[in-house]
């Protein structure tokens, strides 16, 4: 379809407004409070624009293109109108700086004035060359502003950890409260008294903190001004790189875009061009990666212990000392433990070792208490995470959606505001607050006999006693039920936690059998950045897989004598093995036993592959040099490997080790490809087969049907748990 | 255990829980309570299962909801086109020196709130004040005084209906 | 047995208030005592509209009207006119200027020149009777709309009929009707606006407490006509009695089967949930009264997609203002001929009007569209209060503006008012006279907006409080040169760039003003005068020496002891300490009238201590 704007063609598909039209062609129409992740709202009025045969003019944020419509940008008129109105929107903001004719000559004092606390003009604002409003005004030239000011008074509040909010700035385009509300479902801002009194805060004036604010960022990347900033870059210079990368704190696998000065992160922003996160991250991708970088608690230099000393050493003496060492012992003596948080890349590089070089078991995950592992291989499987947006019926059973599964959490969001129901279950404590159509409390234990008692609800064979074994009341379970049979498509979220079974019944099982009756979808939701690729890499060698507590109880029998821990791995007492060697990120409890000790780089330090918790296989870049003498692991494990004469390890690049990925697991055959077409490259699955169960998997579903385990604590990275280690998240979460 | 509702159960009930009902539950909690305090919009917002944040919103928007406790007796002045033609801006004036208080403020001892209204309807009667629920119309500095005469000594408790 | 009198006493807000309720039952006492309880009924009813003169009591059949009657009164009346068949001349009304009395409301000017449509039923049905109602034609049209009209016939004849919606916009009723009956999605839904908020404009209120049925008759007609089952009536928090009488008659009506399922067995489905306002006059707009019933803050929404095509929930909605509601069962029942035959050619019909303010007979008025604004200030209104001068009216609240002495002879229609550069607005009509300074009700009006504004939009909220300012400071005497010419691109940007009508009519007040009062303007900023007395920083009280009797009257009355003087001595205000009130010119006896107010340089004069003065 075709219109006209400012007297040239402009095409256009579907049903966009005129404001993206316009963007589209490359036509600048100002406008302060649109945004592209937001509903328009037609509020700073900045994007008038005339269209013939309508009186007045009309927001172009919020006016469809039609066929044939004639529209006027920039006639004189509505220069003047704008004018006028950012003049008065300037009214309400300190404006000396803006339309100062000083401002290039300024450029001396700006970077020492700027550490007062208050906001008087833009060379003392946090985002001073990075505001929204000072681009419109460029762009719409004001040069003196015929009003008085009516600045908004009011303290700076700063009394939240992260987030800075300084209502003088606030020019009311109402994008933070509408991503709040409309995005994230937190609904913690919103606008506050009425006319020319509205300011934004939250409930009674409270803390961010108070109001169940989760941190995640979102209301600071859309604030367009200086309002509602992110303070630890307050008195940071610009950056003068930016890069782009993956957040691998947990299973989403967001797009950063990480902001760099001097080689160093200044700052962490969520990619809009992120394929699964669509500019959405969290409180730990969005504040934490500095911290998580730069820890004090980072390995970065090679030890060997001597004379009952950890001492810094060289690598060629650290992994000469492991080689000799490890070469000491039999086949099946040496373990090996590997993380699901690692690289696709380490990861094929470690169990290639373990198999090849060390003839031993490795640990792959899944570790202990992973939910794909507990319903069965079948149910592993890849999914948008965009389809859950467009459930009818969402039940999400025992997972904290917007801690441990953040864009999840958006997507359920999504479906609910469209009309989905959403169902939540878990334990009674944690159902308060959540939005959700019906909220289910289920003490402990009683996970299989609810799916049972709904399936016989169905199926219209429930008795009493399997009602009542439900543990909730029968209007609940009748309209559940009804739920899941007249809606479609229906999806079940479901956390490792509510798959353990101490009690009667196996829940895994019970769960497919509801599924499979209601037509619904089971995803199980793990909380690691490679959960996905490590369970198919592992798969590609021909060890029996094995878990973590298998080793550590293995190592108790003294069937193990030696450690390669890559991966988190229980406390090991003293003298329990002979021979532990540590690769890592940080220090842990085990570094103190550790004998040798080889600094691993996060991944912000090395270009690696994860597979997220839909399947998606993407690339994370590097970012930074790495930190000290830290390498990537396949690194250390092919130098390691070249040591001990294992053969095929002289990889030089993350590439090369793809290639032979590729040919090894059928999962990974087009890694070569990567980035993959537009729609993004994932694992690859062959022909679904049916739910038969094999020996290995009903073997997996009993372990982890008698072996509950305690809930993962999601904030840990590589050992490092961020909620403990930083002063901020530690407040977020309450610990 | 006690299973006695509180105002804001009972009410919220009666609404039947209706989300959509929010601005008609704070009119008749505030219709017995007089005002509403943080408990109660923390309690609304629990009863309804909404966000707080948007009870508050609501609250603060409609000028009808008093966010702070209010005296015994509400004196309401109105300001309506016709009242003020009339030398309504007068009257109101009177009002704030007589009880020593701003238009939207309560006194210390909590006796006397003064409000303002935009337009009662009543504008034959202009210009025209609202005591107690009674109204009094073509009110001047005289009858002013006459009626804050005959609420002064404090009745404890009956308020009329507005 | 038929009564042989009915004593119809008026209980709108207006009489209520002056103790109608009191005298009601001391006149039923009063018969009771005479044993005249079987023979004559007393009866309470809506507002009849000539408020100025509550309480109000009309005695039928004669049709005499008794007005400003006391409870004292009574005893009185009941012997004279009831039982001697003396009509009581001392309780009649008397036009101003003239000494004999007028009995019968039939005659008297006020009542004379209106034509009653809406307000048909006033003064002589108690509302709370839904029997009454039904006697005086009720439900009839509902019932043949429901029995024996299509939807589109409705349609047709309400279209044919020219109605317009008599909230302010004036857009043609069957027009909206039609563009929500064509829409697909369901549910639909029906909303009367009854969030009347125009400061000075009592006319919905008068509707719902005198006729609350007429309104609900007309939403199920309207209901049928576009295909809805659910209907809000969205009243002002206000507006108590409204409230109360419109959930009784409601009640009524279910219980009769009017409303509610399958209403007179025809199988049409309709019932109506009243909504309260909360306290916000932007809620009276279409799309922020929608977000109210939805329980959000009422902040409006851009149009398109206009409410017919997507409101409540996203449905469509037909909102239409009391008024207009109302007058849809006699277009059913009398026909759309009858209909336009009243009025104008583009505006038909008639239209209630407040006449308030500066004005002999205020009250409640419903007149013919295109009737001289003359007619209605003079005829029916009966001119200004004590001799003064007519100086403006202003229409359309502060959305509209004012129309000067020049203009009275302005046919009453949308399309005159608009261009004259005021607007039609609800219909509330505020006179004002030569005391009344017309930058201070450009002062008003902008602040009752900035106080009103929901404040979404910059231009509204921002715009209109830099009018307000300048305005302030030129009321306060520190108007500049450039202030004028500011005020108007600020009254361009505002009016251009707001998202809704609140803000985009915002500036008329002062647009209108400027038009035709701008001398008085240039008087405040350039002569520092107020040539009406009313801007405090321009004006000084003063105690002419000539005139005092030194009763000290002034003094006593003076709420900051600023006037000194003795007993028979002249008194004298301290100017320092003045605070303009206006206490000692109330209380000053009209027969002695020696305190002035003087501005410009002589107020100035005054106001620094010259000619000085000592009491003597």
């Amino acid at each position: 379809m075709n219109l006209t704007m400012d007297g040239r063609p402009a095409a256009f598909e579907g049903r966009p407004t005129i404001l993206e039209v316009a963007r589209a062609n490359g036509i600048y129409i100002p406008s302060l409070c649109d945004h592209p992740e937001l509903e328009p709202y037609a509020a700073c009025r900045l994007c008038l624009v005339e269209v013939k045969g309508r009186r007045g003019y009309v927001p172009a944020c919020s006016t469809a293109a039609e066929e044939g419509l004639e529209v006027l940008t920039a006639t004189p008129e509505i220069q003047a109108l704008r004018r006028g109105i950012l003049e008065l929107i300037l009214a309400e903001h300190p404006n000396a700086c803006l339309i100062c004719a000083e401002k290039s000559s300024c450029d001396e004092l700006k970077s020492t004035i700027r550490k007062t606390g208050e906001v008087t003009g833009c060379v003392l604002c946090p985002v001073n060359g990075r505001c929204e409003l000072q681009r419109v005004v460029e762009a719409i030239g004001v040069e003196r502003v015929h009003f008085p000011s009516l600045r908004r008074e009011g303290e700076v509040r700063r009394d939240d950890p992260f987030i800075d909010r300084d209502n003088s700035l606030c020019i009311l385009c109402g994008r933070c409260v509408r991503v709040c509300h409309e995005v994230r479902g937190a609904s913690v801002l919103t606008f506050v008294s009425r006319g020319s009194q509205t300011v934004v805060g939250t409930a009674l004036n409270r803390r961010l903190f108070e109001s169940a604010c989760r941190f995640c960022g979102a209301c600071v990347d859309v604030c367009p001004t200086g309002s509602l900033a992110d303070r630890a870059v307050r008195y940071e210079r610009l950056p003068d790189e930016e890069k782009r990368t993956l957040c691998t704190l947990c299973s989403q696998g967001c797009g950063l875009r990480l902001e760099l000065r001097e080689g160093r992160i200044l700052n962490a922003l969520p990619d809009p061009e992120g394929a699964v996160n669509h500019g959405q991250a969290c409180v730990k991708g969005r504040f934490l990666v500095k911290d998580a970088v730069y820890h004090k608690r980072r390995l970065l230099r090679p030890m060997v212990r001597r004379d009952g000393r950890l001492q810094e050493t060289t690598w060629e003496e650290a992994l000469t000392a492991a080689a000799e060492r490890l070469a000491g012992f039999g086949a099946g003596e040496v373990a090996v433990a590997g993380s699901s948080e690692s690289s696709c890349e380490d990861l094929f590089v470690l169990h290639k070792f373990a198999a090849e070089v060390l003839k031993s078991p490795s640990a792959s995950g899944p570790w202990t208490g992973c939910a794909a592992a507990r319903l069965g291989e079948a149910s592993a499987e890849n999914f948008h995470i965009s389809d859950i947006g467009e459930a009818e019926v969402v039940a999400v059973f025992d997972v904290d959606l917007p801690v441990t599964q953040p864009i999840v959490g958006l997507a359920v969001h999504r479906a609910f505001r469209k009309g989905a129901a959403v169902v939540s279950v878990g334990p009674e404590e944690a159902q308060a607050g959540r939005w959700s159509s019906i909220k289910v409390g289920l003490p402990a234990g009683k996970a299989a006999g609810f799916l049972r008692a709904l399936a016989a609800v169905i199926r219209g064979s429930g008795g009493a006693a399997a009602v009542k074994a439900g543990g909730v009341d029968k209007e609940k379970l009748l309209e559940i039920a009804g739920l899941l049979t007249e809606r479609t498509p229906s999806f079940f979220l479901v956390g490792p936690e509510f798959l353990q079974s101490p009690g009667r019944g196996s829940t895994p099982a019970a769960m497919r059998d509801l599924a499979s009756l209601t037509g619904s979808r089971i995803i199980p939701l793990d909380g690691t950045a490679n959960v996905r690729g490590e369970d198919k890499i592992a798969r590609a060698f021909p060890a029996k897989p094995v878990t973590t507590e298998d080793l550590f109880a293995a190592v108790n029998r003294g069937d193990v004598k030696a450690l390669y821990l890559a991966g988190p791995f229980p406390k090991l007492a003293s003298g329990a093995a002979k021979l532990v060697i540590i690769q890592g990120s940080y220090t842990d409890e085990n570094a103190e036993i550790a004998d040798i000790i080889l600094p691993e780089t996060t991944s912000f330090e090395a270009e690696g592959t994860f597979v997220n918790i839909e399947g998606r296989i993407q690339i994370a870049g590097r970012a930074v040099e790495p930190l000290g003498e830290a390498k990537p692991g396949w690194l250390i494990l092919s130098g390691l490997a070249g040591k001990m004469g294992g053969a095929g390890f002289g990889y030089s690049s993350a590439g090369e080790i793809r290639k032979d990925l590729a040919g090894a697991a059928a999962a990974f055959k087009d890694l070569v490809t990567l980035p993959g077409p537009p729609e993004g490259l994932f694992l690859f699955e062959g022909p679904v087969r049916p739910e038969a169960m094999t020996g290995e998997k009903e073997a997996r579903v009993r372990a982890a049907k008698t072996r509950p385990s305690e809930r993962r604590d999601t904030d840990v990275y590589k050992g490092l748990n961020l909620a403990l280690e930083t002063k901020s998240l530690r407040l977020v979460r309450g610990r | 255990m006690s299973s006695e509702l509180s105002l804001v159960q009972r009410i919220v009930s009666q609404h039947h829980h209706r989300k959509r009902s929010l601005i008609p539950i704070l009119q008749d909690v505030q219709g017995r309570s007089q005002w509403l305090s943080p408990e109660t919009l923390d309690e609304v917002a629990r009863e309804l299962d909404i966000p707080p944040a948007h009870v508050y919103s609501v609250a603060t928007f409609y000028k009808s909801f008093s966010l702070s406790p209010r005296g015994r007796h509400i004196c309401t002045v109105c300001m309506g086109t016709a009242c003020h033609v009339r030398g309504g801006a007068a009257i109101l004036e009177h009002f704030e020196r007589r009880l020593g208080i701003k238009a939207g403020e309560t006194s210390s001892d909590r006796e006397y709130t003064l409000e303002r209204v935009n337009c009662l309807g009543a504008c034959a009667l202009a210009p025209l004040a609202v005591v107690d629920g009674r109204y009094y119309g073509q009110m001047s500095e005289t009858k002013a005084n006459q009626v804050l005469e005959t609420v002064k000594p404090s009745k404890a408790g009956r308020r009329g209906d507005r | 047995m038929p009564y042989r009198s009915h004593l119809l006493v008026c209980a709108g807000t207006g009489c209520v208030s002056c103790g109608a309720f009191p005298l009601k039952e001391a006149l039923e006492k009063e018969i009771a005592r005479r044993g005249l309880g079987s023979e004559i009924l007393v009866v309470t009813t809506g507002c009849n509209g000539f408020c100025e003169r509550g309480p109000i009591v009309m005695v039928h059949p004669e049709g005499i009207f008794y007005q400003r009657l006391k409870v004292e009164d009574v005893p009185f009346l009941v012997e004279e006119h009831l039982i001697k068949g003396r009509p009581v001349q001392k309780f009649m009304y008397v036009p101003p200027e003239e000494k004999r009395p007028v009995p019968k409301m039939a005659d008297i000017e006020f009542f004379k020149h209106q034509r009653l449509i809406v307000l048909r039923n006033r003064g002589r049905i108690d509302p709370e009777r839904i029997e009454e109602y039904i006697a005086y034609d009720g439900y009839d049209g509902m019932a043949k709309a429901l029995t024996s009209m299509t939807p589109e016939e409705i349609l047709a004849e309400v279209t044919a009929a020219g109605l317009r919606g008599r909230g302010g916009a004036g857009f043609l009723t069957g027009r909206k009707w039609e563009l929500c009956r064509r829409e697909k999605a369901t549910p639909k839904y029906l909303i009367c606006n009854g969030d009347e908020g125009d400061p000075g404009a009592f006319m919905d209120r008068s509707v719902l407490e005198a006729d609350p049925h007429a309104v609900l008759e007309g939403m199920v007609i309207g209901a049928k006509a576009i295909g809805a089952e659910k209907g809000f009536a969205y009243i002002r928090d206000e507006y108590p009695l409204a409230v109360k009488r419109m959930g009784i008659a409601i009640e009524q009506a279910r219980g009769l089967g009017l409303l509610g399922s399958d209403i007179l067995g025809t199988g049409f489905n309709f019932d109506l949930e009243i909504v309260r306002g909360a306290g916000a006059f932007v809620s009276g707009e279409e799309t922020a009264l929608i977000a109210s019933i939805e329980g959000q803050r009422a902040y409006p929404r851009q149009r398109p997609p206009y409410p017919a095509q997507h409101g409540l929930w996203g449905k469509p909605t037909v909102i239409n203002n009391v008024e207009t509601w109302a007058n849809v069962p006699s277009i059913i029942r009398r026909g759309a001929a009858w209909f336009s035959g009243l009025g104008t050619e583009k505006s038909k019909g008639t239209k209630i009007f407040s006449l308030v303010g500066k004005i002999n007979n205020t009250g409640l008025v419903e007149v013919p569209m295109g009737i001289r604004l003359q007619e209605i200030v003079y005829g029916i209104g009966g001119g200004i209060p004590a001799g003064r001068d007519f100086k403006a009216v202003q229409i359309g609240g502060p959305s509209g503006g004012c129309i000067p002495k020049e203009h009275l002879d302005l046919p009453v229609d949308y399309e005159s008012l608009t261009q004259a550069g005021a607007m039609m607005g609800s219909g509330g009509m505020i006179v004002m006279d030569e005391d009344t300074c017309m930058v201070d009700i450009a002062l008003y009006f902008l602040r009752f907006t900035q106080e009103e504004s929901c404040g979404k939009c910059a231009p509204c909220r921002i715009g209109t409080r830099q009018m307000a300012e300048i305005l302030a400071r030129i009321t306060g005497g520190e108007g500049s040169d450039e202030d004028l010419e500011k005020l108007e691109r600020l009254a361009r940007a505002v009016k251009q760039g707001s998202l809704c009508g609140l803000g985009q009519t915002a500036p008329n007040p002062v647009l209108s003003t400027l038009r035709y009062f701008r001398d008085e303007y240039v008087a405040h900023i350039t002569g520092r005068s107020c040539p009406a007395l009313v801007c405090k920083n321009l004006i000084a009280y003063y105690v002419e020496p000539e005139k005092c009797v030194g009763c000290l009257l002034c003094l006593k009355n003076c709420p900051v002891n600023a006037i000194a003087g003795e007993f028979k001595k002249v008194h004298v205000i301290d100017q320092d300490a003045c605070i303009k009130c206006g206490a000692c010119l109330n209380v000053c006896p009209a027969k002695v009238r020696a305190v002035s107010k003087y501005t410009g340089e002589k107020g100035r004069a005054i106001n620094s201590g010259l000619p000085r003065q000592e009491p003597s």
